[in-house]
């Protein structure tokens, strides 16, 4: 802990806070909006899996990996504590602005991490728990620890951590790690770059004062430009084998052609002209075309009407 | 004064060379991820 700037100030909130403001301070270290993507993504997961787990557990499940993911989140701020003061995005965390302790938020972080993951293996399995534990480790060490400000490609590497939470909720339900889960994977992981990099490209600024090495600080906009196309066209791609393994039907194909064009549309601009408008449009859009992609295969196995039974078959 | 146009072979030797290659290397390793589920996907197929 030596290695971080000095910003180990005491809680300066003082007897005016409530339990109501400790709480929300303590939800903030979940990351509560990166959760909500997880926890959409672990349920559709659980939601496409073959098998049978009984509705409580089910949600103790999604309440694991939501816990586990807000838990490294924490762990996350506590170690990333130094640059977050600097970026402007960050500054108002509740560790940079002095509202939790660093030692508060790891012990608060290792807790959760803990429990979900063993709560995970007592209540479901212990598959979807070591899932869930790699998950977690590979996000704090691999991501944080080690990537984060070694290398541009931190985001690349560290988004499988991002992209394992339908893996995770596939095995709760199943007991296994199936082709059709690490399409998911596949979808998410590779998405991840083009989302962090349009954010990256407008805000470089933050990252260069932070020392983080974005792509854009290290390799400049022109390249992360071509980065983010080339890795759009295999999302547009990759998005489409769902269907081709025939776990999702025709709503799924509509909403993932029109999706995927107006992606493909938005990373060209940025490509093409790189102005600070497009980079943004490009990162709020990614946002919902992965949402919707989910949705629309959640919506297609509900609706129950297999577009190509026949490959449902070979696969179910 | 003699100048020396760059060749094909020298414009990829410098290429190899330069830190966009890593970024080049990994895409390709995460675009061949993607063939091989392709390819698994096929073959459970047949």
């Amino acid at each position: 802990m030596t290695s971080f700037t000095s910003i180990e100030t005491p809680v300066s909130a003082g007897a005016g806070n409530s339990v109501w403001t400790h709480f929300r301070d303590f939800s903030a270290l979940l990351k509560p909006r990166v959760m909500s993507l997880v926890v959409f993504t672990g349920f559709v997961g659980m939601f496409m899996a073959p098998g049978e787990l009984h509705y409580v557990l089910q949600i103790v499940a999604i309440i694991c990996i939501a816990v586990g993911a807000g838990a490294s989140g924490a762990i996350n701020m506590w170690f990333d504590r130094d640059i977050d003061q600097i970026m402007s995005r960050t500054k108002g965390r509740p560790i940079p602005s002095g509202r939790v302790t660093p030692d508060s938020a790891l012990t608060f972080g290792v807790l959760l991490s803990g429990g979900s993951v063993m709560v995970m293996g007592l209540a479901v399995n212990w598959l979807a728990a070591s899932l869930l534990a790699f998950t977690i480790a590979f996000y704090i060490f691999i991501y944080t620890i080690w990537l984060k400000r070694s290398t541009p490609q931190n985001i690349v590497i560290g988004g499988a951590a991002g992209a394992l939470p339908p893996v995770i909720g596939w095995a709760a339900i199943s007991g296994n790690v199936a082709l059709e889960s690490l399409i998911l994977f596949a979808v998410i992981f590779i998405w991840t770059p083009p989302h962090f990099w349009a954010l990256a490209l407008y805000r470089s600024d933050d990252y260069e004062a932070a020392g983080v090495p974005m792509l854009p600080n290290t390799h400049g906009p022109k390249e992360t430009r071509k980065q983010i196309l080339a890795y759009s066209i295999i999302l547009f791609a990759i998005s489409l084998m769902p269907y081709i393994i025939g776990m999702a039907a025709l709503l799924y194909v509509i909403i993932t052609l029109v999706m995927g064009v107006l992606f493909l549309v938005l990373a060209w601009r940025v490509f093409k002209y790189g102005l600070v408008k497009h980079c943004k449009q490009l990162f709020g859009f990614s946002i919902l075309y992965l949402f919707f992609l989910f949705l629309a295969l959640l919506v297609d196995k509900s609706l129950g009407l297999p577009f190509r039974p026949e490959l449902a078959k070979v696969f179910y | 004064m003699n100048t020396t146009k760059p060749t094909v072979a020298t414009d990829r030797k410098a290429f190899r060379d330069s830190k966009r290659a890593k970024n080049w290397a990994v895409f390709g390793l995460i675009a061949a991820f993607c063939v091989l589920l392709f390819i698994i996907t096929i073959v459970r197929m047949l």
